[in-house]
């Protein structure tokens, strides 16, 4: 594995939602730990995965991009709790690209299974969206 | 595991709006504006509703609300199709501006199902489902622009990554008015 800027600029862009999740949502030590410890294993996760899905395609990780400056719009300018809906779509839309670049360099039967996780897990981040939207 | 033989074709196509750009056909290109419209249409419109749930508008301030929501979504996906027809002409890629309204508006179609959900889950339940799948839809419309802007441009995320930034911007400041007035 290797490690190079574009994985760097995919945790830089997970460090905005560590800080304001461990510092404003309820500034306490225990929260502090908590979501630097989140965060960590999400990047790892990340970093393994899609290493493994793809390679050559490092700068994906710069789709994370877009989400965590529009983020810190919302949080800053409008004051919208939003952390978690953009987290999980930045986190998804990096898998989504990921995966169905792998599946075009696949066949047609294997393309099937990562395109079908794609879908489960877009699903998921929809329910999870309009969850975190209604209880807020 | 033997995997059954499904085709993943449309789920392709949904997630990558830019297969519109070659495949539409010429006279029709213009019904797909349909689907931004619906889509803030039915935003609109439940923002109406619920304000006059509250007793803050008419019936006809309802009707009206809806119809704003027509005209801007329309508008939203021409603006949008313009803007990735001018980052076209910036990396000196050839694309025909009328061409392009076919992917812009095939952008908003989850999100269009989102705002369809949300009607039906809003109204019956009255929970306060506007603004939950309002951001959810627009969430779902950054990640179809991303995919729209990332074929069209040929993968050169410099150009679609601002693109989507600046289109974020506006569609969230868009949503924080209609929060605002609701």
């Amino acid at each position: 594995m290797k490690f190079d800027r574009y994985i760097l600029i995919g945790i830089l862009c997970l460090l905005p939602y560590v800080c304001v999740g461990a510092f404003l949502t309820a500034p306490s030590l225990v929260n502090v730990f908590s979501w630097v410890f989140l965060s960590l294993a999400v990047t790892a996760a990340d970093v393994v995965c899609f290493d493994m899905l793809l390679a050559n395609r490092r700068k994906n990780w710069c789709l994370l991009l877009p989400f965590t400056v529009l983020f810190l719009y919302a949080q800053i300018v409008f004051r919208w709790n939003v952390l978690i809906p953009f987290f999980v779509t930045g986190q998804f839309a990096l898998g989504i690209y990921t995966t169905t670049e792998r599946a075009e360099t696949l066949g047609k039967l294997k393309a099937a299974k990562p395109l079908l996780v794609a879908g489960v897990v877009g699903v998921l981040m929809t329910c999870v969206v309009i969850l975190t939207g209604v209880g807020a | 595991m033997k995997f059954p033989h499904v085709s993943f074709q449309p789920l392709r196509r949904l997630i990558h709006p830019a297969f519109l750009y070659d495949t539409s056909d010429d006279s029709r290109k213009w019904l797909w504006l349909i689907c931004p419209s619906l889509c803030f249409g039915i935003f609109f419109l439940h923002a109406g509703l619920d304000r006059f749930r509250v007793g803050l508008s008419g019936g006809l301030g309802v009707f009206f609300c809806g119809l704003t929501g027509l005209v801007v979504g329309a508008a939203v996906a021409l603006v949008f199709a313009f803007l990735a027809w001018l980052c076209c002409r910036i990396c000196r890629q050839k694309r025909a501006l009328l061409r392009l309204v076919s992917p812009a508006c095939g952008v908003f179609q989850i999100p269009l199902l989102l705002q369809v959900c949300s009607l039906l889950f809003g109204l019956p339940f009255a929970v306060p489902a506007v603004s939950a799948f309002g951001l959810t839809a627009l969430l779902w419309a950054l990640i179809l622009m991303i995919g729209m802007l990332h074929d069209l441009f040929d993968r050169k995320l410099w150009l679609s990554l601002p693109c989507v930034t600046l289109a974020g911007i506006v569609l969230l400041s868009s949503l924080q008015l209609i929060v605002l007035f609701r």
